[in-house]
């Protein structure tokens, strides 16, 4: 059979019309996403200005690595790049918390993939973005700083957790709206005391300020892996109950 | 007038009576009552790993022999004396640090502030001057210190991007101070403008999370409605909410500064006031007493919290939310920190230290780099609270009217 | 007492929110009627001066929107205000009450007068955060009263409290309605009816109609007709007039519509209601 042939089939041949097709279109199951689907759909639902300001802050981090002398007292750039991970915390609970903070709580928790796996997903997905900005960030610091890989990722990973373990408290505990303002008061102040702590402690800091970073480590993990649980647990519950 | 001060007792309501704003104060002012302990907290070793003292023992120590070695002239005698007392240290046989060592203890501890100020002067880029090269100073080198400081007093002030007429100026005042300088145990003070940065720094950021709100807060509570259809909404309210947030500035910075003052004063001491700062840096060309600076720079340190405020204030008239106004307002405290900017470009070392939280630094008040303006020569100390004070009254009406004229849509 | 609004408009853009609008209001209650996007709420931010109209006036007797007078003569209730959570209903009461320059020992007594007007009386030292809705457009309506004003404007009132609290909203504004401008702006169509004097139709940022609520019913009256037909007589009669009703029943489809003349066989004319006008008005047939 020539394509000619079929053309002209084609051509000739007279479709009947369609009956039904409204209705069968509005009773059509289309299939549903499976969660890893879902999952690797949130990702496009990140706002845009998260990975920004992330890659922001990793590219002020190489930069200040590269142009800034070090300076004199013991681990203090350390300490400089350190302060400035209360900032990407934030953009982490910001972003976890953006059902709360555009009231949009009640839909999606009436939604096929309620608001606790919404939650985890988002989860997930900044989780594995900051670990991977957290561990380039290390590296490079590992290039330029005297200091150890071990001590660097404590130094990193210590007012992290503390900002997440805080905000996700203030989140879980708060009713009202003001809650991110709160995150954002957790992440200035733990910046700003991580800017000026190496500047009053004496030539024993190196030894204080390990330990300092130390107990605020183990301090921020255990505040994270408690209230996260709690965050999750209460996502699933009502909380739109005034009694 | 009524009116007003009960709006005024409302905002400070709004603002302060709410458990995290209450905490977030007292937080500050542990953080800044701590933070004057930092170095008295730990111990001292010895060369073997013991402990020989707490560090705050080490600094009654230290205290009791610069109290000893004070009213001196700093003049090649007491340089001489040093010297011999460092010549005792038996480096080559030492493998840690001289500072552990018995013979440091015993002979050139009381020296050690002497040793600093020498090595203020003899040490330059060009030149090394370390414990070695004071155990061998020599009778010349001590006796021409001054020359030496004149000397490389008039090269920094050469090399600075000033105007020739302010070099010169500049050079004159520095010949005008009368030599030698007078040693005296000042630690009190030198440790209450080393910490105060860190605590104004501290009470404007406390500030700042406090009322980034003032404005925002009602945009974003939508109250703002309610405000500005008000009667006094557009007007009166909003000169108490800006009396508020300077009034509270005042009070809270003014605390932190006494509580920091007391604790110094009380722990390292008070004597010292009369001194010449020379003492604390060899740079400064101002012929000033520590008293006459701390004054002249805890202004300058309100001047700069003043100015840093009226930047939050703005911001919070400008963005719908508390939350940008903090992080925008903390990101301007922050980031200048890391600007490192050579004298050698006065224009871009002058608006460095314009920047509220670099103009925080005594470095920044007491700065050898002079301001010019239409041909006048005009000191650091005086032009920066001058300017801030003066930046604030700009900005400020720019927030009032900002509010004033916000369209609720 | 007149408040006159002359010629105002508000350009976003390209959006007209509101298109040369001319009202001259005096004593009474005034009814806003329009659907969602219609402009009431623009056109009431602007009579409360917390919007600049793009162009044209608005004054009450002679005094313009922009002055501390005018807003010393207002009082306005927003469709979703915002209150500081940690303050409790006296405290909001009296900070208003700041705002709007009441000393403080006159603002405490209207305060608690006020509170027990609108039923709060015992809520009064609760934080707000814990009030439900009724609760709060109650407190809201008592802060747009602490002045006595001469105008009071009043957005979607009644939005999201069940019918018991609306009827006892409507008693409230009415009983207050005497000696002063009271602008209520509604889609919930039985509040405009049951107390407004005059009613305002508001389309597309433009004021379509206004009067008392015979003089606009009289565009469809003798013209709302209800009849039950079959399933694809109803089909054919929505394609052709605007529907007000459309209900199914056992084997018929129940319709009521606007016509000019009879519309189909066995239809009979009924009388017109304000909804009908408003479903007239704005269905998208029309």
């Amino acid at each position: 059979m020539t394509d000619k042939l079929k053309k002209e089939i084609k051509e000739a041949f007279e479709i009947d019309s369609p009956v039904g097709k409204k209705q069968f279109l509005k009773d059509f199951r289309y299939p549903k996403l499976n969660k890893t689907d879902f999952i690797l759909e949130q990702i496009f639902y990140i706002r845009k200005k998260t990975w920004l300001f992330s890659v922001l802050i990793m590219g002020f981090i190489f930069w200040f690595l590269h142009f800034y002398e070090n300076s004199s007292t013991p681990n203090m750039n350390l300490w400089i790049i350190s302060s400035l991970m209360p900032f990407l915390a934030l953009i982490f609970t910001v972003e976890l918390s953006r059902s709360s903070m555009f009231k949009m709580e009640e839909m999606e928790a009436g939604c096929l993939f309620g608001l606790s796996q919404i939650f985890l997903a988002r989860m997930l997905i900044m989780g594995i973005w900051n670990g991977i900005l957290l561990f380039i960030i290390a590296l490079t610091a590992n290039l330029y700083l005297p200091e150890g890989m071990i001590k660097i990722f404590l130094y990193l990973l210590a007012p992290y957790l503390l900002v997440n373990g805080l905000s996700f408290y203030f989140i879980n505990n708060k009713r009202e709206r003001g809650e991110i303002y709160s995150c954002a008061a957790i992440a200035v102040m733990v910046s700003i005391c991580g800017m000026i702590m190496p500047r009053f402690l004496k030539r024993y800091s190196e030894n204080i300020g390990t330990w300092v970073m130390s107990v605020v480590w183990i301090t921020g993990l255990f505040m994270v892996l408690t209230q996260l649980r709690k965050m999750h647990k209460k996502l699933e519950e009502d909380r739109w109950n005034f009694a | 007038m009524s009116i007003f001060w009960n709006l005024v007792q409302f905002e400070y309501k709004k603002a302060l009576v709410k458990k995290g704003a209450i905490l977030v104060m007292i937080l500050g002012i542990l953080l800044a009552g701590i933070s004057v302990f930092g170095t008295i907290i730990g111990n001292e070793y010895n060369q073997d790993g013991e402990v020989q003292r707490s560090n705050y023992e080490g600094m009654m120590l230290d205290r009791e022999y610069q109290l000893q070695l004070s009213g001196r002239a700093l003049d090649e005698n007491l340089f001489l004396e040093a010297a011999d007392a460092y010549a005792k240290i038996p480096l080559l046989n030492t493998s840690g640090r001289y500072t552990d060592t018995a013979e440091y203890e015993k002979y050139a501890r009381r020296y050690s502030s002497i040793y600093s100020i020498c090595r203020m002067v003899y040490n330059a880029s060009s030149v090394r001057f370390d414990v070695e090269d004071f155990q061998s100073l020599s009778e010349d080198m001590a006796k021409s210190f001054y020359d030496i400081r004149r000397e490389r007093m008039e090269q920094r002030i050469m090399h600075t991007g000033m105007s020739e007429k302010a070099k010169a100026d500049t050079i004159e005042l520095d010949r005008q101070l009368q030599t030698p300088f007078i040693f005296e145990y000042a630690d009190g003070y030198q440790r209450f403008l080393a910490i105060m940065y860190t605590t104004a720094m501290l009470g404007t950021g406390v500030i700042t999370i406090l009322f980034a709100s003032i404005f925002s807060g009602e945009y974003d509570s939508g109250a703002d409605e309610l405000i500005l259809s008000s009667r006094h909404g557009k007007r009166i309210l909003i000169y108490a909410k800006i009396f508020v947030v300077f009034s509270f500035t005042a009070v809270y910075i003014a605390f932190l500064t006494l509580l920091t003052y007391t604790e110094c004063m009380l722990i390292y001491g008070a004597e010292g006031k009369n001194a010449a700062i020379q003492i604390f840096g060899m740079s400064f060309p101002y012929a000033m007493t520590v008293g006459q600076s701390v004054v002249i720079y805890c202004l300058s340190l309100l001047a700069a919290c003043f100015l840093s405020l009226a930047i939050t204030v703005f911001l919070s008239s400008v963005f719908k939310t508390p939350f940008w106004v903090i992080v925008v307002c903390s990101l301007l405290l922050i980031a200048p920190m890391f600007l490192n900017i050579s004298e050698e470009n006065a224009l871009l070392f002058h608006i460095n230290c314009l920047i509220p939280s670099n103009m925080m630094a005594y470095e920044c008040t007491v700065n050898l780099v002079q301001y010019e303006v239409f041909g006048q020569i005009i000191r650091p100390y005086v032009f920066q609270p001058l300017f801030a004070l003066i930046l604030t009254i700009v900005i400020v009406p720019f927030a009032y009217r900002r509010f004033q004229r916000h369209q609720v849509v | 007492m007149e408040l006159c609004i002359d010629r105002v408009s508000k350009i976003y853009g390209n959006k007209i929110a509101c298109d040369r609008i001319s009202l001259s209001l005096h004593k009474g209650v005034y009814g806003l009627l329009g659907a969602n996007g219609a402009g009431k709420t623009t056109l009431m931010r602007m009579m409360c001066g917390v919007l600049c109209p793009t162009s044209g006036t608005i004054t009450f007797d002679g005094i313009d929107v922009g002055k501390e007078e005018y807003r010393d003569l207002l009082g306005y209730l927003p469709q979703n205000f915002g209150y500081y959570p940690e303050f409790c209903a006296m405290d909001f009461l009296l900070y208003m009450a700041a705002l709007k320059g009441i000393p403080k020992v006159h603002a405490k007594e209207k305060a608690s007068e006020l509170l027990e007007l609108v039923s709060l009386k015992n809520e009064a030292k609760k934080k707000i955060r814990t009030f439900s809705g009724g609760m709060k457009q109650r407190l809201g309506i008592a802060q747009a009263m602490l002045n006595n004003p001469k105008i009071l404007i009043l957005d979607e009132p009644t939005a999201g409290l069940d019918p018991k609290e609306r009827i006892r909203f409507r008693n409230l504004i009415s009983s207050m309605s005497a000696e002063k401008i009271i602008l209520l702006s509604t889609h919930i169509v039985s509040d405009v009816e049951y107390i407004a004097d005059k009613i305002l139709l508001m389309k597309a940022g433009q004021m379509i109609h206004q009067g008392t609520l015979d003089e606009i019913l009289s565009v469809i009256k003798e013209k709302v007709w209800e009849c039950r037909v079959e399933k694809n007589k109803a089909d054919e009669l929505s394609e052709k007039y605007p529907i007000l009703n459309f209900r199914n029943e056992d084997e018929d489809i129940f319709l009521r519509l606007v016509s000019e003349e009879k519309p189909c066989e066995g239809a009979n004319r009924t009388e017109a209601v304000l909804e009908d006008l408003y479903l007239y008005y704005f269905n998208e047939l029309h």
